[in-house]
């Protein structure tokens, strides 16, 4: 028995008994044994107290208790979030001695609902940065392609995910951190509405950015992930207070009537011609499973991208202000260099940058009225190579995902097919705020629709 | 032709320890070139604001549904 690889064919594999926890646990562990030293997608791992974890859950399930969707599931979580017991490195030096002595909401809701927790993920310092090589950890690796990078920050659980190390990961996103390492990796990733998943608990890197959200193989696997840890949480004051649906209810429906927008000014001649013919063949997909596709009018991704970089500096810096003043050589050089920047920013920099952001959001809200989603490429290409990625992104070049981030809108990143050198390309799929379910259904609609979920990454070492 | 770039970056280095912040100086030409990209961030954003006209940004911290 090997297959699971998916949150969904574990559960019913658990559920029907083909497979206990424990030997669920042990498929972690072996693909764990064979991909870590080479992708270094985990900072902290947690296998004996997951090997605990999973007896329990096999205790449970013999009692006929079952807590969930993922119950007895081998989840990881990005190292900025806190697990009670384990250390919370935000992969620096200046946070090696840190154990939380509670848990993030977010992992709560996983223990609760009977997750397997294998360990705490690679991410770039503090997530932001990356990837460095002056930091305690190395940077995580593209299991496609050890070579090349993962995407970040969110990176470790990009890695784990692809690798199979874990069926589902826990990431953030403030500017495109779970839907770019989900591209690049070729998994799954929601950035969620802002609002649904509680941030209680999580390192942050820009408050009014920050995003907690599932990375997985599937867009089903992210609902299943997000019916546990989505919903209000008083302990973040910007939690949203409505109950939440179940995200996986409009799996399965049909896309006919839908109007998907196309937001070509976001990324005509900005994008490689592969990931520019993946996304056409992506709309033709969409039209053949029933959907209206249409070219929308958006805002230039530059001007989203300016309100972006000064908003995520001056929010990072203020978190950053005094450890960058009293021990500046602590922080790896990306990371200080570039956080940094914050500091000369003026007050009207920054309230200049939340008033454009909130002009921008209105005309997106205005053309989201008009069609049910916008389909465009999640990253401009595939994964470059780990040394080629430029230090100086933040305000050299316009994030394709920093929309999603502004707005505050549900954005998924689905794999959308490979380059020719066999690296993934992503696909992004945004929605109307707290329509995280019909995103989720849109990316499922199209996996199923593809092959592209059938291939897995073969450990190659040059 | 006047190269004032010196110049500039000899200003930006004494905001930066003005700000409590310290510069390498090997790091300095690298971190200015990046500061004055920024600042021709905010000035595109300035430029698409009409200072009477634009709401002023809310707070986003209310648990209560929007």
């Amino acid at each position: 028995m090997t297959p699971p690889l998916t949150i969904a064919a574990a559960r019913a594999a658990l559920d029907t008994g083909r497979i206990c926890a424990r030997d669920l646990l042990q498929q972690s562990i072996d693909r764990f044994a064979t991909w870590e030293s080479h992708v270094h997608a985990f900072v902290t791992p947690t296998l004996e107290a997951a090997r605990h974890e999973a007896d329990a859950v096999d205790v449970d399930m013999a009692a006929g208790r079952h807590r969930g969707p993922l119950h007895g599931i081998p989840i990881a979580i990005k190292d900025i979030i806190d697990a009670q017991g384990v250390r919370t490195t935000c992969h620096s030096w200046l946070r090696q001695a840190h154990v939380p002595s509670q848990d993030a909401t977010v992992v709560a809701r996983l223990k609760q609902g009977g997750a397997v927790l294998l360990g705490k993920l690679a991410t770039h310092e503090f997530a932001f940065g990356g990837p460095s090589f002056d930091l305690p950890f190395p940077p995580a690796r593209n299991p496609w392609d050890v070579s090349r990078f993962t995407g970040g920050s969110s990176s470790g659980a990009g890695a784990a995910v692809a690798a199979g190390v874990a069926l589902g990961a826990l990431g953030t996103d403030t500017g495109g951190s779970i839907r770019q390492p989900a591209a690049l990796c070729g998994v799954a990733g929601l950035k969620p509405t802002y609002g649904l998943v509680s941030r209680a608990g999580v390192f942050p890197l820009a408050w009014s950015l920050d995003h907690v959200g599932p990375l997985a193989w599937t867009a089903e696997d992210c609902a299943l992930i997000l019916n546990v840890v989505a919903g209000h949480d008083r302990s973040d004051a910007t939690s949203h207070a409505a109950s939440v649906s179940d995200f996986t209810a409009q799996l399965g429906r049909n896309l006919r009537g839908l109007r998907l927008g196309v937001p070509r000014a976001w990324f005509l001649g900005s994008v490689t011609t592969e990931v520019a013919d993946a996304t056409e063949a992506a709309l033709r997909r969409f039209a053949e499973l029933g959907a209206q596709v249409v070219d929308v009018p958006v805002a230039p991704l530059a001007d989203w991208h300016a309100s972006l970089a000064i908003i995520l500096l001056a929010e990072a810096f203020a978190v950053h202000a005094e450890d960058l003043r009293t021990h500046p050589s602590t922080y790896g050089a990306r990371f200080r260099d570039r956080v940094m920047l914050g500091a000369f920013l003026s007050a009207r920099d920054y309230l200049d940058a939340q008033r454009s952001r909130l002009v921008l959001t209105a005309g997106l809200n205005a053309t989201l009225r008009d069609v049910d989603a916008l389909v465009f490429p999640a990253a401009p290409g595939p994964a470059t190579r780990l040394e080629a990625n430029p230090k100086w992104g933040i305000v050299d070049s316009a994030f394709i995902t920093g929309p999603g981030n502004l707005a505050g809108l549900p954005s998924l990143s689905v794999c959308a097919g490979y380059s020719a050198e066999g690296l993934p390309l992503g696909l992004q799929i945004m929605g109307r705020s707290f329509d995280d379910a019909g995103v989720l259904a849109l990316g499922d609609a199209y996996e199923r629709a593809t092959d592209w979920r059938a291939r897995r990454p073969r450990l190659a070492l040059a | 032709m006047v190269d004032d770039e010196p110049l500039e970056r000899n200003r930006f280095a004494q905001d930066a320890a003005r700000l409590g912040l310290r510069i390498d100086d090997e790091d300095l030409a690298e971190i200015h070139a990046a500061y004055s990209k920024l600042m021709l961030l905010t000035r595109r954003v300035r430029g698409g604001l009409h200072a009477d006209s634009e709401p002023l940004p809310q707070p986003r911290f209310e648990a209560g549904p929007r």
